[in-house]
């Protein structure tokens, strides 16, 4: 008897922890994961991608822009010192990592759309016109930065199902890459214009749509600025010039048909709603760290010069400038007075209230005064100037007003409070000398008039498309103390490559090593 | 208390000597233990075949009444072997029995806990005991182990007890995955994880894993399985090795026994990069252009009066020391010369103690043991405390000859005050690194305001604006480190419970069953305290943090064996078993956001945004079946053979059973023939077998993650979004196999005065399991593959014996060495090669070659033109070749081992413990960036004409133009002449001999400086060196106090020792930066380039141990 309580003592011992099938099939998948995703969900999260570099955030600032396109716009003023025309390893990994990864989550998002019916993929038609307006809004920031990407063949391995010896990218040649978007644009463009949404699939894209909150109206209007954009980029390159020309005229002779971002209530922005996902609370850090928000002596001259309505909104003068004047870092200077200068606190530095410290300040994709100076460009080379100048004038006003708006939706309080401005204010200063555009004015001057109010413009708020465009121009004129310490003396053409390039994907980098280098200039950079 | 222990020793005597009263014949005696003459209480006595019998008393003695016919008398006692004795006319007999362990190396422990005849076993295994384990007090087990199992290769992570040991046997064994081996406390796999220290903006603070839990008081023995055979039981989980540690139960004591051991440690920062002592920061006119004066320093007017300071610049090319007033960054004016202890000052000597209890008591049906530790630990980190107290219980119970149960139970409760702090930002960067002039002391000083907020710079804004930091030479990052040390509070509180009960049946003789059920449980909550630090009033800053980590291992295992004699001669045995392990966790945490709103008030309310709120869980399975057979041909031939079928829940479900076979052979030559006279002993082994590794957890499966970004319109709901990972799993994944096998021959020589082991090995590792790294531009960042073959080929090779033994004096020395060779067979898709890790902008480049060993460096090398001579570039220095890398050396040691020698005189014995490996390169580059800043002494080379500098002048002053060799006192237009200049052997372009002078602070400045040749002319093959080492690792000097003396204070064993950890080198290479110093992780390539995380440290120690 007693025999038997010990077996079964032992044995029951064993059977308690012994294993069940089912128990392996429940622990294999990873339980903070899903294993099927339906369209809206994968079209949010292609949105969301790369957040943190549309809504100004601390890696944005801090990492990538603090010593790159910051200076080489002169945004920002920056004590001078070795290599300081190099971008790191970080900088351009940063961003190139987040535009492939953002193109991953597009080809899963295409994969899950072509996985519906032929009925469902119509119905929803609409989330892969938005999803590609806004991949090649990126795409064409990818192509500024370094010329040839991988792009049509890039982002592939969920596609091919892992495959990775399949899915390793060619790069695309950057004008390629240009034409096929501004293709794919336009047809989308007349294509919004006839698309109809069952109010069913509206409600789901109305939700999912972090940008435009499912307006059409702004989508055409997000699309047909977009073209505006990349059509003026391209416009000086030979085989592209005729095209851009005629489109733009195209866009701009049908207001009806094609719709543009026309005031600020049309920008193209994610707004900040609640400070808990998406926000800008990364902006102080980002800007405002290791002295990365001084004003730059030039930016600021003009300002002052001019008496420049957006002074006092985007800038505060230095903690210790006596009488509150605004003084601008000299980029010339050498990096000991310009070291005592900043310590001394005397500089400049971009408002903290409106700025930096504006937990809402938008994810900016687009701005009707950005826009305006397009069409200023494109009047003034097709000799309209009484068109130029009404663009000109509209541009600088939308931009004046953008900046007293995002510091009236602005939750700090640091900086003294701002006296409003005024459309008198905005007249007087539009005709200053320095800024007034008249029709008698040469095409050169001219240019050089929409280039540095452009550039007022984009500043620190949309520092690609400030650095693209002034590449292209070359306005308004920069100067810049040489590295002569460095192989890169003045600041780069582009971007070279993340080093995992030629490295992991080697076959592919081969074929564009020899263009691999800073001072290789974009195709469309040709003045 | 120490008459309650002789009270109780007393009681137990008294009932121990209780006896029979009907006697016939009366016998008496002691028993005395043959190894060292003590007697021994509670030996069982009996009258061989009948049930007459006694114990001995407390003084070891016995009085028997024997039938008048007795023949013989049988001793036994728990852990000892029975003795039989013949009466004859003897009425005393003195009897000497001997530790069943005590032969050391007879019974082996081994997998599953199964004990093993050593000669049995067809597979190396190296056992080492608990008096080696404790001998200099460590922190942890796996730190006692350095040199003391050949082919077991240890290195600890810096940063004192709490911090990571990584313990590598036989080579690496998988390319990118665990290489730690499993560890099994009594039979049981227990909890152990992963550690990487060298992830500063991941983690901060330096951790270790599971191991370091187990305290080395309670270990009884430590049995180190090597190959595949020998772990074939552990199928999936050993392609790295077994550590099987056994705790002490009290089996082979005498009685009731008590021992207490005190001992204090202290603990100081060693082996720091040494600096140069005879210049400052900056660099002459021709180097960097900036505000210095001619005398090299930055002049002001300060309160009045013309002052220098150091020039604010990271480099310490600048004007000799001369001890005259400078003023220093924190506004003090102090001589200027060299602060030799300036970084050390920012550390602190730790003081550890430790203080353990054990009660043990064998009787004949039992054996208990029952210890208490108590251990503080400090870390030389400022602030780190690791206070532990460990109770151990283990116990055997006999209720009948066939029935017992077996019951373990360890309990650890822990409190880890900060942890170190990674010094990442003090190795790592430029503006942390300290420079001559400058002193960690300053730092301790200002780090807050005398109102205790944050410092503050220049002109930030701040409550004491006069108290800003606004002179040169000031280090922001180092600084900033001191802060967080000094004002970030981190508690961390462990409470892990190890338990497992064995019972143990024999159904009918010889068929047994053994069942085991056990359970490892950690439960841990860690809250932080980051000070705020300005008033709310400038901004909001601080944190509070709450976590929870709970993990549990259950694990059970049943085990029939059925052994018999299939003729006189042979002997079968055969087991089948099943086990299953089942593993869980949760981790939960919260933390404020943006912020406290009330300054350190430490709360989760006091967050200004909704605070953060974080968790996952996890669990894993796996079971397996699994079956031997020994043979035993006339105990001399044996064969065993295992069989393991095993299932993962790691692996897809319809993909996830694997079976490992393996076989082993041991004979007895000595045996089996007549050897010559000197060989006492003589074995050859064989054995072949597969084992595996599995994939990560959840690392295979292939899905969304999914989150919310809340409502984020107004009217809209939450919009809930799905990504795919950066990184991709795979399905069809299957776990990496090992396949070896293993020679081997064991003999003793010279009656036993000379032993060898040596064994052979050769092991494929097949379908190697990598996250392939891609292209971020194919859509994700890696993918888990199945790629590659590699093996691992070694010679373990054992030496000891005792050389010299004449009167009192003994030597017995020693030595461990293996030797391992390492090659990659096969890569996915035939691919030539696999990245491991790109450094720095392909400054350098780890990477893993077909028909090389893993772990490879290269790094671009000197351009040379088609005759082969190196090219300068238009600055004078070297170009380099930026297209191509060249291979600099392989990371692998290629030999490690220890050597050891124990001297024991009377009463004192001497141990000491070198262990060493040779060959393998390692990349501290942190350490060479300190050349940069012209930190090292070799930064000093051709400064002047005294090191070899070479006079010269730059055209117009001009430091841009070559330098041109002059012997006069100025240029031929009074240009100034310097005489730090090196000329660099080479040619320009155009093929002329270069004669560009360059100022050698400019060349070690670009030389030595961050990055790959897109960035820097930074010559990273020089980085790359050699990392051999014969190192100290333990000296323990004891001393037995003598018997008579310690037997009045009621002591049976009191012994005083003195040692030493990690002591000095006898020989490196590496001359500036420890060896171990980039042992930053537990996988093999987090440990090749970062030596940032805490300084190393040489111990020193006292220790008492006493019996009773």
């Amino acid at each position: 008897m007693k025999k038997i309580f010990i077996i079964l003592a032992v044995a029951a011992l064993g059977l308690v922890s012994s294993c069940k099938k089912s128990e392996f099939a429940a622990s294999y998948p990873d339980p903070t994961k899903i294993s099927t995703t339906t369209v809206e969900k994968q079209f949010a999260g292609f949105m969301v991608a790369n957040q943190d570099y549309v809504l100004p955030n601390y890696w944005n600032y801090f990492v990538v822009l603090r010593t790159t396109i910051e200076h080489y716009t002169q945004a920002t003023g920056w004590q001078n010192g070795g290599a300081q025309y190099v971008p790191g390893a970080a900088s351009i990994g940063a961003i190139w990592g987040s535009y492939y990864n953002f193109l991953a989550q597009y080809r899963a998002f295409q994969s899950v759309y072509a996985a519906q019916s032929t009925a469902d993929q119509t119905s929803k038609r609409i989330f892969m016109i938005a999803a590609t307006i806004y991949l090649y809004d990126h795409t064409e920031k990818n192509v500024d930065l370094h010329g040839d990407i991988p792009f049509s063949k890039a982002g592939m391995l969920s596609t091919n199902n892992g495959n990775y010896g399949a899915s390793y990218a060619a790069y695309d040649d950057a004008a390629g890459v240009y034409t096929k978007m501004l293709d794919d644009l336009k047809a989308f463009s007349d294509e919004l214009n006839s698309i109809s949404v069952a109010s069913g699939v509206q409600v789901g894209f109305k939700n999912q749509d972090i940008l435009n909150h499912g307006s059409l109206d702004l989508w055409k209007k997000y699309c047909n600025s977009l073209r505006l954009r990349m059509l003026t980029r391209v416009s000086g390159e030979s085989t592209l010039k005729a095209r851009a020309s005629s489109e733009i005229g195209a866009i701009l002779s049908n207001a009806t048909s094609y719709p543009i971002v026309a005031t600020n209530a049309d920008n193209i922005q994610i707004n900040v709603y609640n400070q808990n996902t998406l926000n800008s609370q990364g902006f102080r850090s980002g800007l405002e760290d290791w002295n990365g928000n001084l004003a730059g002596k030039v930016m600021i001259e003009h300002m002052k010069t001019n008496a420049d309505p957006r002074l006092r909104a985007v800038f505060e003068p230095g903690a210790n400038a006596v009488g509150g004047v605004y003084t601008g870092l000299d980029p010339m200077a050498d990096a000991g007075t310009q070291g005592t200068l900043i310590n001394n606190g005397v500089i400049a530095f971009y408002n903290r209230s409106t700025i930096s410290r504006n937990q809402f300040f938008p994810g900016l994709l687009m701005t009707a005064a950005e826009v305006q100076f397009y069409i200023a460009e494109y009047y003034v080379n097709a000799g309209n100037m009484s068109s130029a100048i009404t663009a000109y004038n509209a541009g600088i006003s939308q931009s004046v007003k953008f900046y007293y708006a995002v510091r009236a939706i602005s939750n700090d309080n640091t900086a003294p409070v701002l006296t409003p401005t005024s459309d008198a204010e905005i007249a007087t200063y539009v005709a200053k000398a320095g800024v007034v555009m008249t029709s008698g004015l040469a095409k050169a001057a001219a240019l050089n008039l929409v280039g540095t109010q452009k550039w007022l413009h984009l500043n620190v708020i949309e520092p690609y498309e400030n650095w693209a465009e002034l590449r292209r121009l070359k306005l308004p004129a920069l100067s810049f103390l040489p590295d002569n310490s460095n192989t890169l003396t003045l600041p780069p053409s582009r971007w070279v490559y993340p080093t995992e390039e030629s490295t992991y994907n080697a076959a592919n980098y081969s074929k564009v090593s020899a263009k691999d280098k800073s001072t290789t200039k974009i195709f469309w950079d040709v003045n | 208390m120490r008459k309650i222990l002789l009270l109780t020793v007393l009681t137990i005597g008294f009932f121990c000597s209780w006896q029979s009263a009907f006697a016939q014949k009366t016998i008496t005696g002691k028993v005395a233990d043959e190894k060292d003459g003590t007697t021994i209480p509670g030996v069982t006595v009996v009258v061989k075949g009948t049930t007459i019998g006694t114990t001995t008393d407390m003084n070891g003695a016995f009085t028997l009444a024997a039938p008048a016919n007795s023949t013989t008398l049988v001793f036994s006692f728990v852990g000892f072997t029975s003795k039989e004795v013949a009466i004859g006319n003897q009425s005393s007999i003195n009897v000497k029995i001997s530790s069943a362990e005590a032969k050391l190396g007879e019974v082996v422990v081994t997998a599953l806990g199964i004990s093993k005849k050593d000669k049995a076993l067809g597979y190396a295994t190296t056992t080492v005991t608990s008096n080696e384990i404790i001998k200099a007090s460590p922190t942890n087990f796996a730190t006692a182990l350095y040199g003391k199992a050949p082919g077991l290769q240890i290195s600890a992570s810096p940063g004192g007890s709490t911090s990571g040991v990584n313990m590598v046997i036989r080579g690496i064994s998988s390319i990118t995955g665990k290489t730690q081996p499993l560890i099994v406390m009594d039979g049981v796999p227990i909890r152990d994880g992963e550690y990487n220290n060298g992830n500063y903006w991941g983690d901060q603070r330096l951790r270790g894993t599971g191991l370091l839990d187990i305290n080395p008081e309670d270990v009884e023995s430590i049995s180190v399985l090597k190959g595949a055979s020998a772990a074939a039981l552990y199928g999936s989980e050993a392609v790295n090795g077994v550590i099987l540690v056994t705790s002490k139960n009290g089996k082979g004591r005498k009685g009731f026994v008590v021992d207490a051991n005190l001992s204090t440690t202290v603990d100081n920062v060693a082996y720091l990069p040494k600096y140069q002592n005879v210049r400052g920061a900056g660099a002459q006119p021709n180097v960097i252009s900036n505000t210095q004066s001619a005398d090299g320093f930055y002049h002001s007017i300060i309160n009045g009066a013309d002052t220098r300071q150091i020039l604010d610049r990271s480099i310490n090319y600048g004007p000799k020391f001369d001890g005259l007033p400078v003023m220093a960054w924190d506004g003090v004016m102090r001589p200027y010369s060299a602060q030799p202890n300036g970084v050390a000052n920012l550390f602190q000597t730790a003081v550890s103690t430790n203080t353990n209890f054990a009660f043990s008591n064998s009787t004949e049906n039992s054996n208990t043991r029952f210890s208490f530790t108590r251990t503080d630990n400090e870390g030389v980190s400022i602030g780190a405390k690791d206070a532990k107290n460990n109770f151990n219980l283990n116990s055997t119970y006999r209720f009948n000859k066939k029935f017992s149960v077996d019951i373990n139970l360890s309990y650890m409760n822990g409190h880890i005050t900060n942890r170190p702090y990674s010094t990442d930002r003090l190795v790592n960067n430029f503006s942390g690194m300290m420079g001559t002039f400058d002193n960690g002391n300053w730092y301790l000083n200002k780090y807050q305001t005398s109102q205790g907020w944050r410092y503050q710079t220049g002109g930030g804004q701040s409550m004491t604006p006069n108290e800003n930091i606004k002179y040169n030479g000031f280090k922001g990052d180092l600084m900033d480190f001191v802060w967080r040390v000094k004002t970030n509070n981190e508690d961390e509180y462990n409470d892990r419970l190890i338990g497992n009960v064995t019972l143990n049946y024999e159904i009918v003789k010889n068929l047994k069953l053994r069942t085991r059920f056990a359970t490892d449980v950690t439960s841990r909550k860690t809250e932080d305290r980051n000070r705020s630090e300005q008033p709310i009033l400038f901004y909001n800053s601080g944190y509070f943090g709450l976590s929870n980590y709970k993990d549990n291992i259950f694990y059970g295992d049943a085990l029939l064996t059925y052994t018999k004699k299939l003729t006189s001669d042979l002997e079968l045995s055969v087991m089948g078993g099943y086990t299953a392990k089942k593993q869980n966790y949760i981790t939960t945490s919260v933390g404020t956001n943006g912020g406290l709103s009330v300054e350190n008030r430490f709360d989760i309310s006091s967050s200004v945004n909704t605070a953060y709120a974080g968790g996952s869980l996890g669990s894993s399975v796996s079971d397996a079946l699994i079956g031997t057979a020994n043979l035993n041909y006339k105990d001399y031939l044996f064969l065993e053979g295992n069989v393991r079928r095993d299932r993962y829940s790691t692996m897809a479900p319809q993909n996830n059973t694997f079976v490992y076979p393996s076989l082993n052979s041991s004979f007895i030559l000595s045996e089996a023939y007549q050897l010559p006279e000197f060989i006492s002993f003589a074995k050859l082994r064989a054995s072949w077998g597969i084992v595996g590794n599995y994939p990560s957890q959840y690392a295979a499966n292939v899905a969304y993650n999914q989150n919310t970004l809340g409502v984020i319109a107004a009217g809209g709901s939450p919009v809930i979004y799905t990504q795919l990972p950066g990184n991709m799993g795979n399905d069809g994944i299957r776990p990496e196999k090992k396949h070896e096998i293993e020679f081997g021959l064991q003999t003793k020589m010279f009656k036993n005065r000379l032993s060898l082991d040596i064994a052979y090995y050769n092991a494929q590792l097949r379908d190697q399991i990598l996250p392939l790294t891609l292209p971020v531009s194919s859509g994700a960042g890696s993918v888990l593959t199945n790629i590659g073959t590699m093996r691992n080929t070694g010679l373990e090779v054992a030496i000891n014996g005792t050389a010299i033994q004449t009167g009192d004096f003994k030597w017995e020395p020693g030595i461990n060495w293996a030797i391992n060779t390492n090659k990659i067979e096969q890569l996915a898709n035939n691919a030539p090669e696999l990245i491991h890790a790109d450094y720095d902008g392909n400054a350098a480049v780890l990477k893993s070659t077909v028909g090389q060993a893993m772990g490879d460096l290269y790094a671009h090398a000197v351009l040379t033109n088609t005759a082969g001579q190196k090219l300068i570039g238009s600055d004078g220095l070297y170009q380099l070749d930026a297209d191509h890398l060249k291979k600099i050396g392989n990371v692998l040691p290629k030999a490690t081992g220890g050597i050891f020698n124990t001297f024991t005189y009377k009463s004192f014995s001497l141990d000491a413990m070198v262990d060493f490996r040779l060959g393998g390169y390692t990349m501290p580059t942190g350490i060479n960036w300190m050349t940069s800043r012209g930190l090292t002494p070799i930064s000093l080379t051709a400064m002047d004409k005294e090191h070899g500098g070479l006079s010269y002048y730059n055209q117009g002053n001009d430091g841009s133009k070559p330098g041109i060799a002059t012997s006069n006192s100025a240029g031929p237009n009074g240009e100034r002449v310097y005489n730090d200049g090196m000329l660099l052997d080479g040619v320009n372009p155009d093929g002329t001999q270069n004669k560009n002078i360059v100022s050698q602070a400019y060349y070690y400045w670009n030389v030595y400086n961050w990055g790959g040749p897109q960035y820097s002319e930074s010559r990273y093959e020089l980085y790359i060196k050699k990392n051999s080492f014969f190192k100290m690792r333990e000296i323990a000097i004891g001393y037995d106090l003598p018997k008579n003396l310690i037997h009045k204070i009621g002591a049976t064993k009191l012994r005083v020792s003195v040692y030493g950890r990690n002591l000095f080198y006898i020989y490196r290479t590496l001359k500036d930066v420890d060896p171990e110093a980039t042992t930053a992780g537990s996988r093999w390539y987090q440990n090749v380039n970062n030596a940032g995380q805490n300084p190393s440290t040489q111990s020193y120690g006292i220790m008492l141990r006493a019996s009773f």
